[in-house]
């Protein structure tokens, strides 16, 4: 699994999250693995518009999106694309299903 | 000349060119009640919570964001239809969903030159020939392939190598990552003994994992949504199967201990 997820609260970018959830809903319930996808694909395009600045011409986002390493606050692994390769990253944790808890059964691999 | 000035200002400022700037349009391109819409739906949730959030705090660089967005129910004629509206519109960006309909309108999506962050994490979308497509976790192939590597490096027993079975499901996305993951495989030395295809919304996959237990793997690595996984993990504890279980990333979340109970 490369996402974070609700219940890692360790992780930064996890709390920020919540946060966000608890300021623009009201509401503070857990949210699933898959609330962590939609806010990391909305964080990072957010953060590519920031760094475009007045240019927001599609070539400049992709350029900028190319050119920089973006700080996912752990909610994934550092995202970092190459032209010739738009690979965010290569990792991923593996997380075990145990008496209905879901728990880290590894950090970051590679292969 | 102050004059003069005053009065440039005043027209550009009630043509709307001011106006204008003030918003930076981007789409949002989701299946909230479609073959995928059990994780789509908190998916598009949480973009549309953090676009608010920052359109809270000030927008970006002073502009506020406007995300117009669409359910596509993963048709990929709605979601080409919903692409040329938000174009029309002056989307600079757009965030989207599926691998089927992210890959069929790439082309499109390079020519028109609009950033589109997709929740498809197909490889097929990260080389030169799709130079607009961002994808944003990693791939399914090396997901599969970190999941390999682990599988041999684990492995204990020396006399044979670690026997896997392939599931999936007959859509881009199912089979995305599944010839990544043969040629990894007899590249570092893991057997693949089989391949089983099961449907996104069955509800009886019985028969495949039969077929599947014949070929006696060690692991099964698994590519497909919530529902699916459930099945496969009931039928498989029905069965009394013995091989272990790993899912690829849309297989897994919270929702999935709800849904497979006891299997688990």
């Amino acid at each position: 699994m490369p996402f974070a997820f609700w219940t890692e609260t360790k992780v930064k970018g996890v709390r920020f999250m919540h946060k966000v959830r608890k300021e623009v809903t009201g509401k503070d319930e857990p949210q699933p693995v898959n609330y962590t996808q939609g806010f990391i694909g909305a964080y990072l395009l957010v953060e590519a518009l920031k760094k475009a600045g007045n240019n927001l011409t599609g070539e400049n986002i992709k350029k900028v999106l190319e050119t920089n390493k973006f700080d996912m606050m752990g909610l994934s692994a550092d995202i970092a694309y190459k032209p010739e390769l738009r690979k965010p990253n290569l990792s991923a944790k593996m997380y075990v299903i145990k008496k209905g808890k879901i728990e880290p059964l590894t950090g970051f691999l590679k292969y | 000349m102050k004059r003069f000035l005053l009065v440039v200002l005043a027209v550009l400022l009630l043509s709307g060119v001011g106006f204008a700037q003030q918003t930076i349009k981007i789409g949002g391109i989701f299946d909230l009640t479609g073959a995928t819409g059990d994780v789509g739906a908190p998916y598009a949730d949480a973009a549309r919570d953090y676009i608010k959030y920052v359109n809270k705090h000030g927008g970006v660089n002073g502009k506020q964001i406007e995300l117009i967005d669409t359910d596509y129910a993963y048709k990929i004629p709605q979601a080409v239809a919903s692409y040329k509206d938000m174009q029309s519109k002056g989307v600079i960006a757009i965030l989207g969903w599926g691998t089927g309909d992210t890959e069929a309108m790439a082309p499109m999506i390079a020519n028109d030159k609009i950033p589109y962050l997709s929740a498809s994490y197909s490889e097929h979308l990260v080389f030169e020939k799709t130079p607009y497509n961002f994808i944003c976790g990693t791939t399914y192939s090396d997901q599969a392939r970190l999941a390999l590597r682990w599988i041999k490096d684990t492995w204990k027993d020396k006399k044979r190598a670690p026997r896997v079975a392939l599931i999936y499901n007959d859509s881009g996305f199912g089979r995305s990552p599944i010839q990544d993951a043969e040629d990894f495989a007899k590249k570092i030395g893991v057997e693949i003994v089989d391949k089983e295809i099961v449907g996104l919304r069955d509800l009886d996959a019985t028969t495949q994992l039969l077929n599947m237990q014949k070929k006696k793997p060690d692991f099964a690595i698994n590519q497909h949504t919530i529902m699916a996984t459930a099945t496969i993990l009931k039928d498989a504890k029905k069965l009394g199967l013995k091989n272990k279980f790993i899912g690829l990333n849309w297989t897994f979340s919270e929702k999935l201990i709800e849904m497979a109970g006891k299997s688990l």
